[in-house]
């Protein structure tokens, strides 16, 4: 179990560790240590990215960028997108002429610790950008691994591409929470739900559909009414409040 | 196998062969590239449509626009490819997928009538269209491989020398080639500096030896004993590697030579009296050379060679007698500061108090002082230019003559004036002796300049030899190194040897002293019989010629020198 806070997550709640979570750190530990590429796809709001973000942190000498591309993006703002995660600074000049620094700065020889590229959203790659990818990392001058996340459709978009599936030397697929792990994990997440009835989890589970997200959201609200009323356990009224603040009435 | 495949590289064709796209090929194809083997891998881009190919090459090679600097400007890049094809001496380059090979971007490379081009494709259907493109003839993955083996085994053959020589292999340069670039790009100011002075004035020695070089070969141990001992007798690696530039710029690979350790101790000649000579280099000439040494060999020694404690020797030859006081009295004595470019004012630099190489620092920074600038500009200066025949005499053009002002382009960025860069630097250094602030000037100029790494970045891509891996107008004082000659000839004029006496004398059509190693007297090319001294022109008669006494006063010399 992992027992450090995650800081974006509701006060009192921890970090879970889910099936997941565990194949996120076995896999990266792998694409890092032998700079490959690695998939961690699935339906949003189930911790890809805060599996990743989470693990890469915890990682001695790595160095992550973090990429983000609009939706079917040319390769010139791909490039710049990556010469701006690269370099930290506003892209200027041609496609070439990037391309140029970018191969420079991805450079294995002129890094002092080894280098993660995290492209977050791959649903929104196109051929040509998954292209450019593949070029930078099959550079020999360039000595980098890569993680691709992707919420849906993002596997279908790299299944797609040969030339994509073939270097993927690990692939992690996040789903939603089934009962059983959400009994499972849930009453580690937060201290709120160690004596609370199955019922009431599952109910809660249904209603998140298995999203961690949604989960966390609730959680986040719970925590907050509970502060309001004074409240040391939850009670059905606060539980009842919180899912028709979050939730779509039927 | 087809014929074809066993075809030599030279002026071979371009050969096309189905890779594939899967990561295992690829990454085999990626184990290929070894440039200092002589293999390069290039990636092109997809869709790069005309790229900057040579560009590409130069980072697949392993240079950065940071580190290495090369000018944005096609035509210095191109150059600056040339000059790495050849001194890597790649022999093979692939430019991986075929398909996104620009032809006429191919065509523009220089460099490459030696390198056989490799072009794998991605797709097997791609094959027979590339073929139609390129004019290529047909490949395989497995032919490459199997010559490239062949030739990394010559290359490595080659790269065997340093491991030969001294015993210090750990600090021997992996490549002669690019060791002076290493240096510059990893190594500190000062090592840079010592490392490129020794780099230098081996390289331009050996240069000016070799013009008049007939048969170079016999003579290849002893001159890099003798050019590039250091004064404890241990090869210096930044003058081989010049010696090594020296002789390839020339076409001549210098591959595994053997280094000649010359007797010790020296023979020592009765120098007695010699105190009575007009000049200490008369007796300094006459008896090295009676010791054994040649004149071209006495004309490069310079002071760090020189030792003159507990004993004196040189290039950690022991000499004993008369001689080593000769040389110790000369290697102490007070020098004239204002002939900074004759020969044996080399000894300047190590007779100043703080007993530092100031004459070689002062070179040094001076080269600094122009990297340092042109980097500073970020290499948007194109005409750095530093006006032909000027010197470093010319201090009435202070601060600094050698620049252009209109070739100076404007800048969105801020320029600072070189002066502000180093301050104070009197144009008077260029010709007044150094004294101890002065001193410590320098070396707080060579504190302030850029690190070696930065400087790269200007001075590589202007340089305009193959042997000159930094252009040869920021490192080289111009009219310096002509000026030595001047004087190492006038110098040789004089008669020094005991069997006969020499005018216009070089190493390598002249001498075959009594040591065996020199001396084929000849008449020098256009000059006219009568104006050879009178014991020359005996010589070439085949008279016998008493030999001369280094003793002998100025006016005895200039009546037998005619």
């Amino acid at each position: 179990m992992k027992t450090a806070v995650a800081a974006p997550f509701p006060e009192g709640s921890e970090v879970v560790e889910t099936d997941e979570l565990l194949l996120t750190e076995k896999a990266l530990g792998d694409i890092v240590t032998k700079s490959r590429m690695g998939a961690f796809v699935g339906t949003s709001g189930t911790g890809k990215t805060f599996s990743v973000r989470r693990i890469a942190s915890e990682m001695e000498n790595l160095d992550v960028v973090w990429l983000e591309f609009q939706s079917r993006p040319s390769i010139v703002h791909l490039s710049r997108v990556i010469y701006e995660g690269l370099f930290n600074e506003p892209a200027t000049g041609s496609r070439n002429k990037l391309s140029s620094q970018i191969i420079d700065g991805l450079r294995a020889d002129q890094r002092d610790r080894p280098l993660l590229i995290a492209v977050d959203e791959a649903q929104r790659l196109n051929t040509e950008c998954i292209e450019y990818l593949r070029y930078l990392h099959d550079h020999v001058g360039t000595g980098f691994s890569m993680a691709i996340l992707g919420g849906d459709g993002a596997w279908q978009v790299i299944r797609e591409e040969p030339m994509l599936l073939s270097r993927m030397y690990r692939r992690v697929t996040f789903q939603p929470m089934s009962n059983e792990a959400a009994l499972r994990n849930i009453r580690s997440y937060h201290s709120m739900y160690e004596d609370v009835d199955d019922e009431l989890i599952l109910d809660l589970n249904e209603m998140c559909k298995g999203v961690f997200r949604h989960w966390a959201t609730v959680t986040d609200t719970l925590v907050d009414l509970m502060a309001e009323k004074e409240l040391d356990k939850l009670d059905f009224e606060t539980v009842s409040l919180a899912t028709q603040l979050i939730f779509e009435r039927e | 196998m087809n014929p074809k495949d066993e075809r030599a590289p030279a002026g071979a064709e371009p050969l096309a062969f189905f890779l594939g796209d899967s990561p295992d090929r690829v990454s085999e194809l990626n184990s290929l590239h070894d440039p200092k083997a002589g293999a390069v891998v290039v990636h092109l881009a997809p869709r790069g449509g005309r790229e900057r190919l040579d560009v590409s090459v130069l980072q697949a090679m392993g240079h950065t626009n940071e580190t290495s600097g090369w000018s944005q400007l096609g035509a210095e890049t191109r150059k600056t490819l040339r000059h790495w094809v050849k001194a890597l001496g790649v022999r093979h380059v692939f430019f991986y997928p075929a398909e996104e090979l620009d032809r006429k971007s191919l065509t523009q490379l220089s460099g490459f009538e030696s390198v056989q081009i490799w072009l794998p494709t991605r797709r097997n259907g791609q094959l027979a269209a590339q073929k139609a493109r390129f004019g290529a003839g047909p490949g395989s993955f497995r032919t490459a491989k199997k010559r490239l083996k062949q030739d990394h085994l010559k290359a490595k053959e080659n790269r065997e020398i340093y491991s030969l020589i001294n015993n210090r292999a750990a600090d021997w340069p992996e490549d002669p080639w690019t060791a002076r670039t290493n240096v510059l790009s990893s190594g500190d100011a000062i090592t840079y500096a010592n490392f490129d002075s020794r780099w230098q004035d081996a390289f331009f020695a050996t240069q000016h030896e070799l013009e008049n070089m007939p048969r170079w070969e016999p003579q290849i141990p002893r001159w890099i004993r003798m050019v590039a001992a250091d004064r404890d007798g241990q090869i210096s690696p930044g003058a081989y590697c010049g010696i090594w530039a020296a002789f390839a710029a020339k076409g001549i690979e210098l591959s595994n030579p053997p280094i000649e350790v010359v007797g010790s101790p020296l023979r020592s000649p009765d120098l007695s009296g010699f105190e009575k000579a007009s000049c200490i280099d008369e007796a300094l000439v006459y008896g090295l050379s009676k010791a054994g040494l040649c004149l071209v060999e006495i004309a490069h020694l310079r002071a760090q060679q020189v030792s003159c404690r507990g004993g004196v020797r040189i290039c950690g030859i022991e000499v004993a007698g008369s001689l080593a006081d000769v040389i110790e009295t000369a290697y102490n004595r007070t020098i004239d500061p204002m002939r900074p470019f004759a020969w044996h004012t080399r000894l300047v630099g190590e007779l100043w108090p703080d007993g530092g190489h100031m004459y070689e620092r002062f070179k040094q920074m001076y080269r600094y002082y122009c990297m340092g600038y042109a980097r500073f500009q970020e290499g948007k200066i194109t005409g750095l230019m530093i006006k032909p025949g000027k010197t470093l005499e010319s201090s009435d053009e202070a601060p600094m003559p050698w620049v252009h002002p209109a070739e100076i382009k404007p800048d969105s960025r801020p320029q600072k004036p070189l002066a502000e860069l180093v301050p104070n630097l009197p144009a008077a250094y260029l010709t007044n002796p150094l004294r101890r602030d002065e001193v410590q000037t320098i070396q707080r100029i060579l504190r302030q300049t850029p690190t070696p790494k930065k400087m790269t970045a200007q001075a590589i891509d202007e340089r305009d030899d193959i042997s000159t891996l930094i252009e040869r107008h920021y490192v080289e004082i111009k009219g310096g190194t002509s000026r030595v000659r001047s004087s190492v000839r006038h110098s040789l004029g004089y008669p020094v040897s005991g069997d006969i006496d020499v005018l216009h004398t070089s190493m390598w059509n002249t001498a075959r002293s009594e040591n065996g190693e020199m001396i084929v007297i000849q008449q020098p090319p256009d000059v006219p019989l009568e104006m050879i001294a009178p014991r020359t022109r005996a010589a070439l008669a085949g008279e016998t010629v008493q030999p001369l006494s280094y003793s002998w006063s100025k006016r005895e010399w200039n009546e037998v020198a005619g």
